[in-house]
């Protein structure tokens, strides 16, 4: 215990030596109980101020305030004209075409795998025998807005299948995997 | 393909013959509008594939990552602005150059049919971005994180160059769209796993699987923002697709040989989500974020069902996007601090609100809040894993606690709480890096509205 409390007076003392500037003495002290050493600083006098720059990784000194020269930079160059025609050129290409015209195409791009089930349904549909007004009904459900443009595809497609159809002598198993592989 | 490729190229000269204050007007313009044009790849009819020519082509898997390939370059340019400032013209340039080049390389390996042109294509990506990592990072542990990187890529992608010589001739050709069509299984010996693992290493390394992943914070932490965007966004989901593609002609061995990996990926995503919640350093706690979210893809291209691919797929997508945010959040309290520690740039919400809202944008996205197409990637993978095995659950469960938790820890760290004495002189916000989140985040919630483009060609 006598140990321990010269070991914290010592350290106070060393302390002491740091902040106020007293030349430290080359004192080392080891403890012989335990392995606990207290040696001065290297540093002789006052500690030096605490760091202000040195804890960062990258320090740089020079760094430069674009607000100071171009309280309305927008962060791309030192040169005010640039640094406006820089942001316009951004706003106009990344936001207006891309991002607005690439959507609106994305949006609009037809919905392949639906249509490619649709053509299923009506091929299996028609190999099973259903009528043209079935067929039709199918077209129907789903695109009833184009009635006209339905009635005359259903029609024409339904007479050249038909007339192929009525030529072909298939049982159950071969229009089934017919219309599969139609598909 | 050539007319996004042609312009990529041409990317080049534009550079090196811009006058000096109209260099990153030129290169961003015109970056952008090679995004646009590759937006029309992604119509695509047919049920197979685009097949442009015999050495290019484009398929549902493809098309979304070269969109995002393109879109990442613009905003790359746009990253660097700042701390490209104070160096001379001719570096300035050949950082472009270097970013066009990898641009150029990476544009060409997702559409590449033959598989060697693939992997020559794969490993050429490698060069300007070890320059880039070697020649800008800040810190002198850049030379060792570019070793790292380089040699643990090498390593990996060797073994696959001799598989891809014994399949040529085994096959005839590698042509992708041809070997999808071979039906023959691969026979049951040793050399034939040996094949197998000679592979998939290389995509495994590059993903990167838990266990081979330790190039990844190097790279990651050393590199400028822009090597930072372009590893994260673009260059782990090469591993992804390589793998995605390669598996085609792996079976039937994929079916056991898969087990290691999956068990690999199914620990380290707990392990590297875990490892998150200790770290200091933020960009470090992004790497190792993108080797969980790259684990879930493993899991999914290993397990083959068509909802995880689709999971894989979309996970891919949304992590490149949002990984991507995160470092340019990052870089953004970087070139601000000088300091990657997080806890010394704390309490920014009342210095920089908007910027806050950004973060959180990115910290909600990277824990897949829905409906964002984070969480339609990870709810694919998790529901495809727990009908492969029910007790995958009690992982992917934990994966998911474990995100949401160092995502927020992250969040609260860096914008909740009293800010510091030495950053309440920090400059505000500028328009460019306001503008670089909104360009990040729009395309993210936009693809929360129509996903299916980005869901595979199992979908």
């Amino acid at each position: 215990m006598a140990a321990g409390l010269l070991g914290l007076c010592t350290r106070r003392l060393l302390a002491a030596a740091a902040t106020r500037g007293i030349p430290a003495a080359r004192v080392r002290w080891e403890s012989s109980s335990s392995r606990a050493v207290i040696a001065p600083s290297a540093v002789v006098g006052k500690r030096g101020p605490e760091p202000t720059t040195r804890w960062q990784e990258d320090p740089d000194t020079e760094d430069e305030n674009l607000y100071e020269k171009n309280p309305d930079s927008h962060g791309y160059d030192k040169d005010p004209a640039v640094d406006l025609w820089n942001m316009r050129v951004v706003f106009f290409f990344g936001f207006s075409i891309v991002l607005v015209l690439g959507s609106t195409f994305v949006a609009y791009l037809p919905d392949y795998r639906w249509s490619r089930n649709l053509l299923a349904l009506a091929v299996f549909a028609f190999f099973q025998g259903a009528s043209p007004r079935s067929l039709h009904s199918v077209f129907m459900f789903y695109y009833p807005s184009h009635h006209t443009e339905n009635c005359w595809c259903v029609c024409l497609s339904c007479c050249v299948m038909s007339s192929q159809r009525d030529h072909l002598d298939l049982n159950a198993a071969q229009i089934e995997d017919r219309s599969k592989r139609a598909v | 393909m050539l007319k996004i490729i042609i312009p990529t190229i041409m990317l080049m000269p534009l550079t090196w013959l811009s006058k000096k204050n109209m260099i990153w007007i030129n290169t961003t313009t015109y970056s952008l509008l090679i995004s646009l044009i590759s937006l029309s790849l992604l119509n695509q009819p047919s049920n197979n594939s685009l097949n442009f020519s015999l050495m290019f082509f484009s398929d549902p898997l493809s098309a979304p990552l070269l969109v995002l390939t393109t879109w990442l370059l613009p905003l790359m340019l746009m990253a660097s602005q700042h701390h490209l400032s104070k160096e001379p013209l001719i570096r300035k340039k050949l950082y472009i150059t270097m970013l066009t080049m990898l641009q150029t390389f990476l544009i060409m390996t997702f559409t590449a049919t033959e598989l060697i042109s693939f992997y020559i294509l794969f490993e050429a990506t490698l060069v300007p971005t070890l320059i880039i990592i070697t020649r800008w990072g800040n810190q002198t542990e850049r030379l060792n994180a570019g070793l790292y990187f380089l040699f643990y890529t090498l390593m990996g992608s060797l073994p696959l160059l001799v598989a891809l010589i014994s399949i040529q001739n085994l096959t005839g050709s590698l042509n992708f769209l041809l070997i999808q069509y071979w039906n023959q299984a691969l026979p049951d010996s040793w050399s034939n796993i040996f094949l197998w693992l000679a592979c998939m290493m290389a995509f495994m390394v590059k993903m990167p699987l838990y266990g081979l992943h330790l190039w990844l914070p190097k790279a990651h932490v050393e590199a400028p923002i822009a090597g930072s965007m372009v590893l994260a966004a673009i260059l782990l989901k090469l591993g992804g697709y390589g793998m995605l593609r390669i598996t085609t002609m792996l079976n039937p061995q994929t079916s056991f040989m898969a087990y290691p990996f999956l068990m690999l990926s199914l620990w380290g995503m707990i392990m590297t989500s875990s490892i998150c919640l200790r770290q200091t350093d933020l960009k470090s706690l992004i790497a190792y974020s993108s080797v969980s979210h790259m684990a879930l893809v493993i899991v999914a291209v290993l397990i083959q069902t068509p909802w995880s691919y689709m999971g894989a797929t979309a996970l891919m997508i949304a992590h490149g996007l949002t990984s991507s945010m995160l470092f340019c959040l990052a870089n953004s309290n970087y070139e601000r601090t000088h300091s990657r520690t997080m806890i010394l740039a704390r309490g920014l919400q009342t210095l920089l609100p908007l910027m806050a809202a950004w973060w959180l944008l990115a910290s909600l996205t990277n824990l897949a809040l829905p409906p964002s197409i984070n969480l339609i990637g990870e709810l694919f993978v998790v529901m495809s894993s727990f009908s492969w095995s029910n007790i995958t659950i009690i992982l992917m469960g934990a994966n998911i606690t474990i995100t949401a938790l160092y995502s927020l820890y992250m969040l609260i760290t860096t914008q909740r709480g009293k800010y510091t004495h030495h950053i309440n002189n920090i400059k505000p916000s500028f328009t460019r890096e306001n503008a670089l989140m909104a360009l990040h985040m729009t395309p993210l919630l936009l693809l929360s509205l129509n996903p299916k483009i980005i869901l595979g060609f199992t979908y």
